[in-house]
């Protein structure tokens, strides 16, 4: 097991190193000069040509490629990532500032994703071409095509323009959790449901369910003992995909919901043209990303026995 | 070596990507005939007659602007469409032989491209097409580029899969003991059998590039208007979301059912492949 | 009265083909205490037959016929009473033990569970009886907490005896136990099987395609082909003197006894060939072969065969045989002489007699 995770983890660092670089070209690759937009930005409208060569000089900003992004690079290492091109706010802190929010919506959209889907799963494969199963596998086809910012407007529609029992945006109770979460939760729980279903599916065919029959166990210890660790063993894995998809959708929930997140934050700097703060969020969320899809790798080798143990001569 | 050919019987036998497929062709169509289905100008503005509910002149209503919103969803398939189509085939065939290629030759290469790969995947999706378009600004081509550039990482990854294992299997092994060339063996060998797969995780990218164009207009990057996008005019009916709904209803659901047909289609595709193909398709 | 008796048993499955019949009249007998081999090539429904006793098979299959266990036609018992039967007064051990056991659950586990749900008893007592029953295969006890990925080829066969025997059924179905197995393992294997089901005055029904293993272990053997049990007898009578051409065939491919190949394929369930369904590939094959289907009928010494070439020697035939007369003189030589003298002037010389002068009137009457 430690040497999958050792190469998990050198595998992570070669990608995060090559996440930092895709980051800072985000920067370096924007157009109009940054001399100018942080000049701008401190003191104002009437802009000397002095005071923009003092800010490029000062920045750095003359130096070749390679070495802004060493610059760079070591002031990240050192968790610092710069000030906002705007508000001169140090990137890192606004980022974690918003963390909370952005953090609060994922884990309940995933949270509600799972309660839905993965009994909806299991109960689908056990009664496969029923009508429940049949009425579960297109509702998750429908799930699965629809837009979640469509569908977050249309729980909008719903719940709070007509009914008015939710708020439409906003941050702060339960209440302003719920349309949020929904919307991101379900899109999510189609996915996953369909996973665990054909998992499932898979699982019950195998010779080990017929062999726990064989011992005169009731279908309900062999549901639970046997079939349902080795179906959502594969659903894990395609967490990491989930988040991917988890991360990425909270850019537009929280854009619709005006959920103040790192989804919403990184939005608004790209309108804003503040492309520091775009790269430190794009770098801050793919970082994050890369070390939790480590994390379910890592927390998959512990699940599966053949990788735990691996197999003795 | 062709599963191609049982395919399509058991692919009629699917009613949910038989119906995929008609819809696509119907789609299409509008596309194709967007002027002479469309009742009016899409771009034209009627100030005297802004945000009317659904009538016989206007099937959809109109906009804040008095456009016919019917007319616009028209023409917005044709944006979408070819949003897809454009970025699937470029990514799909750059990708595919990047992964070929990949595979095939194994060593630093394979292991620059894989990093490269798993480098761009460690962006979510949207993400990095959101940076992309945001630099280059709105517009067709630069959505066009944003997608690609996001999105050819899968079918690497897939292809590259499908080489490793084709490289092992006998077929390949007699061609090489007849001396013939990397080049041939990749052309006729190694190429065709992976073409099925590619074309199943095509059919479903499709659906997926929509959304994400449809996504990027949504925010404000991508298509603008007055181009017909559906994203965008979904954006364009939030502050009219109670008073008119129909400027949010009807564009989402195009979008909803676009989706749905490349999705059917694609899911059907991959239900005719066999399951070693089928599982890395799902991977993918 | 016999520990398990099959009655005219008829295996089908609904498929989208129509219905295929796995298994069809099958009749069979295994006595307490003894050790009965089934015997066929891979595909001739064995497996099935063996599933089918704890009713195993998938949801689309039908079951026609009796099964009598001690007395009880299982098939008439409600799913809830059939658990009871599973694992405690019948066991099983399935093909493959790298499939048919949970890549995620120790072995300990495994067994530990049937003593668990049967006898009621608490983690600890499960576990330690677990350990006592991989003792008895052969493995020490400790290795209980390891996973079914960790073990060879050979002890995982020994872990499903374990759990075969775990509670000390009358009768163990054991499928194709030395599969894939090196000829020493095999023989481990088999012995400890055998050993074992002895020891406990249990029977076992064998369920294999290696003959090696059968003629060593089993008291009785019934061939099987195609679905329908062809000869039966004596483990001894039918490898010495075999009756049906098929079981012939079997054995003069063994690598001691001629190594030739049974010539021709399986037949397919879904169209079976007409009239007997061996005579496609059969070397004594009659013209009435291909139209007539031969009934399971005793000969003399205990024995049955399924075969046209003894139906008239069959005593007890059960009013069937007016079905078998066709009121024809075939007149077909096949021109091979099975080594048997007839003891009827058949007026036909072929000129080739082996001489060998079984003195029994195999009932063929070419005149």
């Amino acid at each position: 097991m430690w040497n999958y995770i050792a190469k998990r983890l050198l595998l992570i660092s070669v990608v995060i190193f090559g996440v930092t670089l895709v980051s800072f070209s985000a920067m370096y690759l924007a157009p109009g000069d940054p001399a100018e937009v942080i000049a701008f930005a401190r003191y104002g409208q009437d802009l000397s040509a002095e005071q923009i060569e003092a800010v490029r000089e000062a920045e750095g900003l003359e130096a070749p490629a390679y070495i802004q992004y060493l610059n760079w690079l070591e002031h990240v290492l050192h968790l610092d990532f710069g000030k906002s091109l705007i508000s001169s706010d140090d990137i890192l802190e606004e980022i974690l500032l918003r963390l909370p929010a952005t953090a609060e919506l994922a884990l309940a959209s995933l949270f509600l994703s799972l309660m839905i889907a993965i009994p909806a799963g299991v109960l689908s494969a056990l009664k496969q071409n029923t009508l429940l199963d049949n009425a579960c596998v297109f509702t998750s086809l429908l799930g699965v095509s629809i837009p979640n910012f469509w569908f977050g407007l249309l729980l909008i529609w719903l719940f709070a323009l007509t009914l008015r029992i939710l708020p439409s945006f906003g941050y702060g109770s339960l209440e302003n959790l719920v349309l949020p979460a929904l919307t991101l939760g379900t899109s999510m729980a189609a996915v996953t449901m369909r996973l665990t279903r054909s998992s499932m599916l898979d699982v019950l065919k195998q010779e080990y369910i017929v062999a726990a029959r064989a011992k005169g166990l009731d279908e309900r210890t062999i549901l639970i003992r046997h079939a349902l660790k080795n179906a959502l063993l594969p659903v894990l894995t395609f967490a990491g995909m989930q988040l991917g998809y988890l991360l990425g959708g909270t850019v537009i929930v929280e854009t619709i919901f005006a959920w103040p997140g790192i989804g919403k934050l990184l939005v608004d700097s790209i309108f804003a043209r503040d492309f520091a703060m775009v790269q430190g969020c794009v770098l801050f969320i793919a970082v994050l990303f890369s070390l939790s899809n480590l994390a379910v790798d890592i927390l998959y080798a512990v699940l599966d026995p053949r990788i735990r143990y691996d197999k003795h001569d | 070596m062709s599963e191609k050919k049982l395919n399509i019987r058991e692919f009629r036998k699917n009613r949910l990507a038989v119906l995929g497929v008609l819809l696509i062709i119907l789609l299409s169509s509008l596309a194709l005939f967007a002027p002479f289905i469309s009742p009016h100008d899409p771009l034209e503005q009627k100030l005297g007659k802004r945000l009317e509910a659904p009538s016989s002149e206007y099937p959809f209503g109109t906009d804040d602007l008095g456009r016919c919103i019917f007319s616009r969803v028209v023409y917005g398939t044709r944006v979408s469409l070819g949003i897809g189509v454009l970025v699937v085939a470029a990514t799909s065939i750059a990708g595919t032989l990047l992964g070929v290629l990949s595979g095939y030759r194994g060593g630093l290469f394979d292991e620059i491209v894989m990093r490269g790969v798993d480098i761009v995947l460690a962006f979510p999706n949207i993400i990095l097409a959101l940076v992309i378009a945001g630099l280059l600004g709105s517009g067709f081509t630069n959505v066009v580029l944003a997608l690609s550039l996001t999105q050819w990482p899968v079918y690497t990854r897939l292809v590259r899969g499908q080489v490793l294992s084709l490289k092992k299997r006998a077929f390949v092994e007699a061609a090489r003991a007849l001396r013939a060339s990397n080049f041939y063996i990749m052309r006729r060998h190694i190429l065709p059998n992976c073409m099925e797969s590619v074309v199943v995780l095509g059919t479903l990218e499709i659906a997926h590039v929509i959304i994400f164009a449809a996504a990027l207009s949504f925010l404000g990057l991508g298509i603008q208007p007055p181009t017909p996008e559906w994203g965008s005019m979904l954006k364009a009916g939030i502050p009219y979301l109670r008073s008119a709904p129909h400027l949010t209803f009807f564009p989402g659901l195009m979008i909803m059912l676009t989706v749905m047909a490349f999705n059917f289609a694609g899911d059907g595709l991959r239900d005719c492949l066999d399951t070693e193909t089928n599982r890395e398709v799902m991977a993918g | 009265m016999s520990l398990l008796s099959v009655e005219d048993l008829d295996v089908s499955f609904r498929t989208t083909r129509g219905p295929v019949k796995a298994n069809e009249g099958i009749s069979l007998e295994v006595e307490e205490g003894e050790i009965l081999a089934l015997i066929g090539e891979t595909g001739c429904g064995k497996t099935t037959f063996g599933k089918a006793i704890l009713r195993l098979l998938s949801k689309n299959v039908k079951l026609e016929g009796k099964i009598f266990f001690r007395g009880r036609d299982l098939l008439a018992l409600s799913e809830k009473e059939m658990r009871r039967v599973r694992g405690k007064e019948i066991g099983i051990m399935l093909q493959n033990p790298s499939l048919s056991l949970n890549p995620v659950l120790t072995v300990g586990d495994q067994i530990a569970e049937i003593y668990r749900w049967h006898e009621n008893c608490g983690k600890k007592e499960a576990g330690k009886k677990a350990g006592e029953m991989l003792e008895l295969v052969g493995i020490a006890p400790s290795k209980k907490s390891e996973y079914p990925h960790q073990f060879s080829g050979g002890m995982l066969q020994r872990v499903m005896v374990a759990m075969g025997l775990a509670l000390h059924p009358g009768l163990l179905i054991a499928d194709e136990p030395t599969k894939g197995l090196d000829p020493q393992t095999k023989q481990q294997v088999a012995d400890l099987i055998s050993g074992l089901v002895r020891r406990e005055g249990s029977s076992l029904l064998l369920i294999t395609h290696d003959l090696e293993v059968a003629e060593r272990v089993a008291d009785r053997a019934a061939v099987m082909y195609a679905g329908e049990i062809v000869e039966t007898g004596s483990t001894g009578e039918i490898f010495s003197s075999p009756k049906h051409p098929y079981t012939r065939a079997l054995l003069e491919s063994l690598p001691g006894k001629g190594l030739r190949a049974v010539p021709g394929q399986s037949p397919s369930f879904v169209s079976p060939p007409s009239g007997c369904r061996y005579h496609p590939r059969c070397e004594f094959r009659m013209e009435i072969c291909s139209a007539i289907r031969p009934q399971l009928l005793e000969i003399e010494g205990g024995r049955q065969v399924r075969c046209l070439l003894y139906e008239k020697d069959a005593g007890l035939d059960e009013g069937q045989e007016t079905e078998q007369d066709t009121g024809q003189c075939m007149g077909v030589d096949t021109g091979q002489d099975t080594g048997v003298d007839t003891g009827q002037d058949t007026g036909v010389d072929t000129g080739q007699d082996t001489g060998v002068d079984t003195g029994q009137d195999m009932g063929v009457d070419t005149q």
